[in-house]
């Protein structure tokens, strides 16, 4: 079996694939060991706050959070499924600076019935630094359609 | 106590996050707008936002209303949030209604609410504590 025929983890491929993300946030899959999943990013320039200082707004940690926990949630599963985040909260450390080279980090916690449970951090790549903290709760098997009900 | 954006002389800061974000005021004073582009989206086949978008929303939101009631040179900063995220998104604009619930001397705490169709049906909600200093 050569390197290509080798089945990708499903988490590697949702975020090599045609994700909207991809187009303003470049996440690089690095690897999955002990159900965590780690991704690298650079903070990009188009979620700068301070313009003067560079540092980016904390909504770039909770979106980056949110999706690679779920992305983390997508590569427990047996089956890929919808899934949708319920429940997320994040505290902030740190603001991440323009460029800066970054890891975010997944755990998978546990589902019970059909909700996975995850916690992840924003860390600088080089230092380890804590920029971010987050839990979510994801519910597995969502709708297919936007019908506007209530989940 | 002022517990609303309603009668503030404040300005949205012009900033790449907000522009992003597609971030403006509305004709009511203390509701803000994102206006739908296709970056928002979080789940290409259901045509949802992205959670994360409607998290940034609501933090956004939750600032704005702080930078409001913050002193001259006075900057805030975001320290924790925490989303419920209570009915299905679609690919239309998303609006947030941030109130105070508590101003202390270094720290705030507001609520968000946040709707699409209509705000008796809310899409999202969150608690964010924000520092002051």
């Amino acid at each position: 079996m050569t390197a290509s025929e080798i089945p990708k983890h499903p988490a590697e491929i949702f975020f090599s694939s045609n994700h909207p993300i991809s187009s303003y946030v470049s996440v690089r899959f690095v690897g999955v060991e002990d159900h965590v999943l780690t991704v690298a990013l650079e903070a990009p320039g188009a979620f700068v706050e301070n313009e003067a200082t560079g540092e980016v707004h904390s909504g770039l940690a909770t979106l980056i959070l949110d999706t690679v926990l779920g992305g983390a949630v997508m590569g427990e599963m047996e089956k890929i499924q919808p899934i949708a985040t319920v429940g997320l909260t994040t505290q902030h450390m740190r603001r991440a600076v323009k460029g800066e080279a970054l890891l975010c980090k997944a755990r998978f916690e546990g589902i019970h019935h059909d909700m996975a449970h995850m916690s992840g951090k924003l860390l600088n790549a080089e230092t380890g630094e804590t920029l971010s903290t987050a839990t979510g709760t994801f519910m597995l098997g969502t709708r297919s359609k936007p019908l506007g009900a209530r989940l | 106590m002022k517990n609303s954006l309603e009668g503030a002389a404040f300005k949205i800061p012009d900033t790449p996050m907000r522009r992003w974000l597609q971030f403006d005021a509305t004709e009511q004073p203390d509701v803000f707008r994102m206006t739908f582009d296709d970056r928002h989206i979080g789940n290409p086949f259901i045509r949802a936002l992205h959670g994360g978008v409607v998290g940034s929303m609501v933090e956004m939101s939750a600032e704005m209303l702080v930078r409001s009631l913050a002193q001259p040179g006075q900057s805030v900063e975001l320290v924790s949030s925490a989303i419920d995220y209570i009915r299905v998104t679609k690919d239309v604009d998303l609006f947030a209604r941030p109130a105070l619930v508590r101003q202390g001397r270094r720290l705030v705490f507001a609520e968000v609410w946040c709707w699409q169709d209509s705000e008796e049906l809310p899409v999202a909600r969150g608690n964010c504590t924000i520092r002051i200093f």
